[in-house]
């Protein structure tokens, strides 16, 4: 939703580390993230810390999953990737390696995906590599069955 | 009769030799725990109580402050009210640590804060506040380490992170490990 980056984050894991010197909180064990209606999953996540801000939120798992919900009523956007990098102040989610966003009727494969997580728009692939291919697969509207969300 | 009489005279005096003997028993057991009492308690005692420990170049290195400080002989144990003890560093500032009540082990190795306690450092340049709350700590001053097996709040804006069990370190680098049940809060400006 637009507000949700207005939200706290909350979350829930098994353990958690704060290490003062590199400003960085660290959760480990079954973590989930939340804030407003965007939910993470991961077995990892690394909070980093600017100016006595949560800058970065850094997500690892095998793998590390996400949805969201883009406006009241509306079908949920759900993605995956080994690594999720999540920039709070610039509503953006950054899916890395064997990254895929289900969005509707359409899914996105690549090596990179950018989330806009304000405005629901994903962004697959980089400029800067080729490696970064995108595999992008729309259901044709009347054969669409209701994609099982991962 | 007289041989009856002779009789009794013999048991009379072995009433009163039984009776004298548990007499004797009694008060020596009395004594004995009395004399116990006596053994667990101060030898000496102070109230208002302040302790500072200096590097080996002269910089303050701890401080501890009590209501009161009492020192038991039998066991050498230092027994605190309402401890605050403070941990210097060069860079950033002390760490302090109050509680209810304190026990400082026989070799002062080992510091037991009982009931609530709470951590505390200030906000420096370059520096965040962090509040810790929560109980019976264990400290070691020695190694600047400090746990609890009880649940434990660690506020460090922006973030409120709260778990059960706590190891810190509050030397560099400086570190804050919760063990189970975590659950942290982030506002967003």
């Amino acid at each position: 939703l637009e507000t949700d980056s207005d939200q706290p984050i909350t979350i829930d894991s098994n353990t958690a580390t704060y290490d003062d010197k590199t400003a960085t909180s660290i959760y480990t064990g079954n973590v989930i993230s939340i804030q407003g209606s965007i939910h993470v999953n991961s077995d990892k996540l690394v909070v980093y810390f600017k100016d006595g801000d949560a800058e970065k939120l850094v997500f690892t798992g095998n793998r590390a999953k996400f949805r969201q919900t883009p406006n009241v009523g509306a079908k949920d956007i759900t993605g995956e990737a080994l690594t999720g990098e999540y920039y709070p102040k610039k509503n953006l989610l950054v899916l890395i390696d064997e990254a895929t966003v289900w969005q509707g009727t359409g899914a996105y494969s690549s090596k990179l995906i950018e989330y806009d997580s304000k405005n629901a728009v994903v962004k697959a692939g980089s400029k800067e590599s080729d490696s970064a291919r995108v595999r992008v697969v729309l259901q044709p509207k009347n054969k669409a069955q209701a994609k099982p969300t991962p | 009769m007289s041989y009856l009489e002779g009789k009794y005279n013999y048991v009379i005096v072995a009433v009163i030799a039984l009776l004298s003997w548990w007499l004797v028993k009694l008060t020596v057991i009395d004594s004995m725990s009395s004399r116990e009492g006596v053994a667990h308690s101060a030898d000496y005692f102070s109230s208002g109580y302040t302790k500072w420990e200096m590097a080996k170049t002269g910089e303050l290195k701890t401080k501890l402050l009590a209501d009161k400080m009492l020192h038991y002989k039998d066991d050498g144990t230092i027994h605190l009210d309402k401890p605050v003890m403070s941990f210097y560093n060069a860079k950033a500032p002390p760490w302090v640590i109050q509680s209810e009540t304190g026990i400082v082990s026989a070799d002062g190795k080992t510091v037991f804060l009982n009931g609530k306690a709470v951590v505390d450092r200030a906000k420096a340049e370059g520096v965040s506040p962090v509040t810790i709350n929560t109980s019976n700590l264990k400290v070691n001053p020695e190694t600047s380490y400090a746990e609890t097996a009880d649940w434990a709040e660690l506020i460090s804006s922006p973030q409120r992170t709260t778990g059960t069990g706590m190891k810190l370190v509050y030397v560099e680098p400086i570190r804050v490990e919760l063990l189970a049940k975590v659950r942290g809060k982030y506002e967003t400006k």
